[in-house]
Order: structure tokens, then C-alpha cells, then sequence
């Protein structure tokens, strides 16, 4: 039996080889051979999710890959999870969508898989969201955070309208972080649209949200 | 002194002008110059012309463009756009929802789609204008990338790198129907009289497609759209190209727009004498720049680029927003002519 950090840097290998097939078998084979769920998801599949946030960040993979390699990771979380008893996500929700007239979902979609993955319970609003939903969904779910992910300068604009609902409604404890090209191409955007945080990558966003969730 | 067109041509021929060409894409600041909101100036082509006209006398740089944005192609595919007081509109929804939509898809005619028949008349009005003087670009989406507009980013994307059965079935149709609507179009806006068009490729750009997926899928496409498009092409990656710029000269087009992360400096002497290179200036911080350091950046890619001719200086892709202060948009043009001499 190969030792946990083998089993790491193979589970790595066919994740960044986009090798869905070998991924199943190495997970299954560890399941079959009695590794606890627990270490499998904290020790195999985790840190190999760290190793490709890393080079998103640093641009060492391109969106087709970052794609496909999230879609293994979240494949295989998931049939660990089957195996485990259930239990609550550990961490609160998190809202997330793209501002109104805004389709481009791909960075959300990955913020929120890799939110998931890090224990949060992710409601997903899809695209062009009202401002409204995102604030009313936020206080029905008990959200501490939304997450709003814009490509478009003039649709970013939305940001704007959330901050201005939720200071009005008496939650400006709900805490806004952003991300998406725009504010890649232009930090100082999210503080302007009334942000509380912005976040460069999906890495960056699950750490940001833990640090204005209060969750470490 | 060159004309503006001299210039561009010399760029495009490798070679020094006076300086370089300097183009800021400007599509929405006619209508500020008009006093008129985005959306009537946006489906009016003698205030497009008029608009594009006002900026160019008023900074005067190198070329004028015809089209308003580039989402408008997909009125041909059906969709209604939403329209904004301070941005290019958004798409109102996606043609279809499923893949075998496909075939059921209805493409019009460009010249049935009343939005793009006054981009056709922007078009000839600058024609009448400037033609032979002033370079006039028109501009369209690629299409290995038209089909995330119809369909969605996220089902493009499930179909080319996660869905083999759909993408065996599917992936030719969808590539068919874009291919055959771009050329078209481009082919239009040419017979209008633009000198050159725009391709922009985002889906196709390094940003999102690994070397060898834009080698299989995208290049092949590029080359045969490009083959058949009767005028010369500038390729828009709007996203990075920096790592395809060797494959670049493969592709047919004239010259291709990279975006700020690409490395100019080294783009340039694999690009010399090939394919002429547009860009890069950050388009979104222009919005709050100094002119200062606007003066410093267009500074950096000048000295990047310019030696040897083959660099015209523009933003990166798509355009420069609305809220950029006009005083900016004064300082990349002056910084242009004060930097690009040759």
C-alpha cells in the first residue's frame, strides 16, 4: 500500500492529466481498501484542489483546465461523501450569483464548487440576478456572505444596488466579496461598487470568505 | 505628413511611419459626444458615423470603427439584447438550451436584421467620408466563439472539454452554423466599406484553451474563416494570446490584439515581419488612471513594441468603457503620438 502523500501526488497527477478515469480508480481502490473518508477527502483530494487553486493564481492552467480538474475533484468529494455519514456542512451559507444582465457564470460556478468543497453550504442564485433575490435569499438563509462575480463593468453596477438594500434593510452585517475579470483588471473597483472584499481567483475566495465569515 | 491609413498600412507592412498608429476603441463615447443615450445611438447608423467622426476630429487618431458592439451579431441568432445607459448591452437570453437545438436554430440574414443594417450604413457613411484617408474597421465574433453566446459559456464549455458523446454529435454543427454566419457578415461590412474587420475570439484565446485544444479546435477554424473573408483580419483573442503567438502567423490575419498580460517585448521578435501586433493597454483601469500613469504605460508597450514598425498602440480588447474620463482618453492618444514616433 503506497503511503497518503503517494496516493497525493498520484490523485494530483490524473487530475491535472484531466484523467477522470484514473481519478475513480485510485479513489475507489482507497475506499475498497478501508482508508477512512474523512483522510481521503483531507489528504488526497483537498490538497490536490490547493495545488490547482495555486496555479490558477498563478496563471499556470488555463479555464479549460481549471474546468474539467474541478469537475474530478467535485466528482470524486462526492463519492467519498456517500460513504460517510451524513452531516450538516460544517460552515454557513454563502450566496453567490452574477449581477443583473451579467451570463457569464463559469467563475461562479467554480467559486462556488470550491466554496462547497471547503464545507460551506452554497446557494447558487445562477445568472443575471436581481439585487433584490440576492438580499432577500441572503436573509432568508441566514447568509453572512454574498458572492458576486462580474465580467461587465456596467453590470458590476448591481453590487452597488446590494449594498445600498442591504444597508437599508438593517443587514449591512452581510458582507459583500467580488470577483471576475473586472476586478482582476482593476482592484480598486470593489471598493468603489461597495464590496467589502474581492477575491482574484476561487483559492482567494474561499479564504476571503473565511476571513469575513470568521471561520478558520 | 502619412495619412492615417498610410500609417496603418506601413504598420502592417512592417515598417517605420512618422509613428505608430494610434486606436483607442472608442464605440460608446459618440454617444456622449451626441448627447444621446446608448441604445438610440447605438441602432442609428448616421449617429454611429456622426459619433465615430466627432471623437476622431476631437483626439484625432488613426482609424474609425463602424460597428457598435459585438454582441449585436447575435441578432441574427434571435436574441434580444438589454441595453444600458453606460455600457454595450447584454444579451436578453440564449437562443437555445440544449445542444440538438442546434439544427432547429434559425440564422437571418444580416441584411434582414434592422440593428445591423444601420451598422452597414455606419459603415458606408465613414466610407464616404474618409475612404482612402482613414482606415474604417468593422468587427464581428469568431466563430469558434459565437456559440457561447447562443448557447452559454457553461454548456460550450461542457460540450468541448466534457461531453464527447454531445461533442461527436453536435460540436461540427454548432462550429458549421457560426462559421457561416461570420463570414457572411464580415464579408458585408467589407462590401460596405470597411477596410478591415475585427474577429473576437474570446473562447478561443490562451486565457481559456490549452495549446494543443486551440491547435485541434479553434486554428483549423480560424484559418478556414479567415481564407474566406475577402479583406484582412485582425485576430482579437480578448483574453491573453502571448502563448499561441508562435501559431499566429499560421492564421492568415494581418495583425492580432493581445491583451495586458502579454509580454510585448517578447511577443515582438516572434512576431516581426509576420503578423502586426495590436494592444495592450488595461482598457478597465484607464477608467481611473492619472495621466500620468496612462503616460507611463503606453510608454512601457511603446518601447516594447514599436522598433521595426508591425505595432499599432490600442487597448486590450473589447473596448474602452464609458466611464473613462475624456481626459484620459487625451492622454493615451497623446501619449501615443509622443512615445510611437518612429
Amino acid at each position: 500500500m503506497p503511503t497518503i502523500s503517494e496516493i497525493n501526488a498520484r490523485f494530483l497527477h490524473y487530475i491535472q492529466s484531466l484523467d477522470q478515469q484514473g481519478a475513480d480508480k485510485l479513489i475507489s481502490n482507497c475506499l475498497k481498501a478501508g482508508l477512512p473518508p474523512e483522510q481521503i477527502i483531507t489528504k488526497i483530494i483537498m490538497p490536490a484542489i490547493d495545488a490547482i487553486a495555486e496555479k490558477q493564481k498563478n496563471r499556470e492552467v488555463v479555464v479549460a483546465q481549471i474546468y474539467v480538474m474541478a469537475k474530478i475533484a467535485e466528482n470524486e468529494i462526492n463519492k467519498v461523501l456517500v460513504e460517510m455519514p451524513i452531516k450538516p456542512r460544517t460552515k454557513g451559507t454563502v450566496i453567490i450569483g452574477t449581477p443583473m444582465g451579467d451570463y457569464h457564470g463559469l467563475g461562479k460556478k467554480l467559486v462556488a464548487t470550491f466554496l462547497r468543497l471547503a464545507d460551506y453550504q452554497v446557494m447558487d442564485l445562477g445568472l443575471s440576478v436581481n439585487h433584490f433575490d440576492f438580499v432577500n435569499m441572503a436573509i432568508a438563509f441566514n447568509a453572512k456572505i454574498i458572492c458576486v462575480s462580474a465580467l461587465l463593468l456596467h453590470t458590476a453596477l448591481g453590487i452597488t444596488e446590494i449594498r445600498k438594500e442591504l444597508d437599508s434593510r438593517g443587514y449591512n452585517h452581510i458582507k459583500i466579496v467580488v470577483g471576475g475579470a473586472l476586478f482582476n483588471f482593476n482592484p480598486k473597483l470593489s471598493n468603489k461598487y461597495g464590496a467589502d472584499a474581492m477575491a482574484p481567483n476561487a483559492l482567494d475566495a474561499v479564504r476571503v470568505v473565511r476571513e469575513l465569515a470568521g471561520d478558520f | 505628413m502619412p495619412t492615417p491609413l498610410e500609417r496603418l498600412l506601413t504598420a502592417l507592412s512592417h515598417k517605420e511611419a512618422d509613428r505608430i498608429p494610434i486606436l483607442p476603441v472608442l464605440l460608446q463615447h459618440g454617444a456622449k459626444e451626441l448627447n444621446v443615450d446608448l441604445e438610440k445611438y447605438f441602432t442609428n447608423g448616421e449617429m454611429l458615423a456622426e459619433g465615430q467622426t466627432r471623437l476622431i476630429e476631437k483626439y484625432e487618431y488613426d482609424a474609425v470603427i463602424g460597428v457598435p458592439h459585438v454582441v449585436e451579431d447575435l441578432l441574427a441568432f434571435g436574441q434580444k439584447l438589454v441595453y444600458f445607459p453606460n455600457g454595450a448591452p447584454v444579451l436578453g437570453g440564449m437562443a437555445i438550451s440544449r445542444f440538438h437545438e442546434i439544427d432547429k436554430l434559425v440564422v437571418k440574414d444580416p441584411g434582414d436584421v434592422p440593428e445591423l443594417r444601420e451598422t452597414l450604413k455606419a459603415i458606408e457613411l465613414l466610407a464616404k467620408r474618409y475612404k482612402g484617408t482613414v482606415p474604417i474597421l468593422g468587427a464581428g465574433i469568431a466563430p469558434f466563439s459565437l456559440p457561447s453566446m447562443f448557447i452559454g459559456t457553461e454548456k460550450w464549455l461542457q460540450l468541448l472539454f466534457d461531453d464527447e458523446e454531445m461533442r461527436k454529435q453536435y460540436l461540427i454543427r454548432f462550429l458549421e452554423v457560426s462559421m457561416e454566419f461570420c463570414v457572411k457578415w464580415m464579408n458585408r461590412q467589407l462590401d460596405a466599406g470597411a477596410d478591415t474587420v475585427v474577429l473576437a475570439d474570446g473562447m478561443a484565446s490562451a486565457t481559456i484553451l490549452l495549446r494543443k485544444q486551440f491547435q485541434k479546435w479553434a486554428m483549423p477554424l480560424i484559418k478556414a474563416t479567415i481564407a474566406r473573408i475577402n479583406g484582412p483580419v485582425v485576430y482579437e483573442g480578448v483574453g491573453s494570446l502571448g502563448d499561441f503567438a508562435d501559431l499566429l502567423p499560421e492564421l492568415g490575419a494581418a495583425a492580432a490584439i493581445f491583451d495586458r498580460y502579454d509580454n510585448l517585448a517578447e511577443i515582438k521578435p516572434v512576431l516581426a515581419g509576420k503578423v502586426t501586433i495590436v494592444g495592450n493597454i488595461n482598457n478597465i483601469a484607464l477608467i481611473d488612471w492619472t495621466p500620468e500613469q496612462i503616460e507611463e504605460e503606453v510608454k512601457k508597450v511603446c518601447e516594447a513594441a514599436k522598433k521595426g514598425g508591425g505595432f499599432i498602440l490600442a487597448n486590450q480588447g473589447p473596448e474602452i468603457p464609458y466611464d473613462v474620463p475624456d481626459e484620459n482618453i487625451r492622454a493615451f492618444v497623446e501619449a501615443g503620438k509622443k512615445w510611437g514616433k518612429q
